[in-house]
């Protein structure tokens, strides 16, 4: 085998590891998004 | 004596040796128990070669989308979480590596070798398998695994552990003669035990999937039993390792063990086998070496009268 490029395997998104990120910051100081699906 | 007892045992591989006959084991220090930590980190293609014996993402047509994200998300997240309570404990680990993450994601490398961690090959894929290969397309498999780990590290690859527990009848034999010091993929006994290969012996390491992440998180298995059985293991291990030397192996994933409902559960292991003294913690490598100028001799002496 050949060598493999970095990052995924496919073109959808990228390879970012989460420490290697700026911090996410959400409205207001908050620290997580709550989100309740509901499934019909 | 019957027709039976004149089989070959174990495919002629292994001399069957009970556990409680053999001289005694003891690991450097007079430790009673090697602590062997074996974080799998692995990559499971979007789009796995086509065609194979067993189908990669059996769920659904390619690309099995849902399947492939969750096993991502370990690389991209769960290795980070799972890396915080392993540095907690000092640990070290010998990774069983997909050797294409270390080209894929070079922050895993880094992160890998900055903690000097030891590689066990574990294919290139965790979907590309090997089950059919013919004995030279597996030769040549191999040899390529053996190159590209030291050409990325610089360094000869001390063990094997074929990827999704996908191997042929010649492995053990192919695995030996690439130079390889340790091999995994034969679990039958809880103290390393060499296996019978065309070049001589190849040492079989005590690699379990009774408490295994891997294992055990396939099925409907709560975070909270797997940390119970995994401490019951080393409870008892540990027990006997008063009698004969033992190998606790842990094996983790970190697409699995990572998730956050999961991880505290990983410290709750790790606090209570270090609470204990006369644990050794060490590599597979670490732990073939001392074997093989320590105990083996030991054991040859006592198993001279056997056929081997």
């Amino acid at each position: 085998m050949t060598e493999r490029r970095r990052g995924i395997d496919h073109e959808h998104y990228w390879h970012s590891p989460k420490p290697s990120r700026d911090a996410w910051r959400l409205p207001n100081g908050a620290r997580v998004a709550f989100c309740v699906f509901v499934y019909f | 004596m019957s027709a039976a007892a004149d089989r070959p045992v174990s495919a002629d591989r292994i001399v069957y040796s009970p556990i409680t006959r053999r001289p005694k084991l003891q690991w450097p220090g007079g430790a009673r128990i090697a602590l062997w930590v074996v974080p799998n980190v692995e990559h499971y293609e979007y789009l796995p070669r086509p065609g194979q014996l067993r189908d990669p993402w059996p769920r659904a047509p390619h690309p099995d989308v849902l399947g492939y994200s969750r096993a991502d998300y370990g690389n991209r997240v769960g290795f980070w979480r799972m890396l915080e309570v392993i540095d907690r404990y000092q640990v070290p680990c010998s990774v069983s590596l997909n050797l294409a993450v270390y080209e894929h994601f070079p922050e895993i490398m880094e992160a890998c070798e900055r903690r000097n961690w030891e590689v066990i090959c574990h294919g290139f894929y965790n979907t590309d398998f090997l089950f059919g290969l013919p004995e030279e397309k597996e030769r040549e498999f191999i040899a390529e695994c053996v190159a590209t780990h030291r050409r990325l590290t610089g360094r000869e690859l001390p063990g094997r552990l074929s990827q999704a527990g996908t191997l042929t009848v010649n492995t053990p034999d192919l695995v030996a003669e690439a130079g390889i010091k340790y091999y995994c993929d034969w679990r039958f006994d809880e103290q390393p035990f060499p296996i019978k290969v065309k070049t001589g012996r190849l040492l079989a390491m005590p690699y379990q999937l009774e408490v295994n992440d891997g294992v055990n998180f396939r099925f409907p298995v709560e975070a909270e039993a797997y940390a119970r059985f995994t401490i019951e293991m080393f409870d008892r291990l540990y027990q006997d390792s008063a009698e004969s030397g033992r190998v606790m192996h842990i094996a983790l994933h970190p697409f699995m063990i990572g998730q956050p409902y999961r991880i505290r559960y990983l410290d709750r292991i790790l606090k209570h086998v270090l609470s204990h003294d006369q644990v050794w913690l060490a590599t597979g490598g670490q732990i073939a070496d001392w074997y093989l100028e320590n105990y083996l001799p030991l054991l040859d002496a006592q198993m001279s009268g056997t056929t081997r």
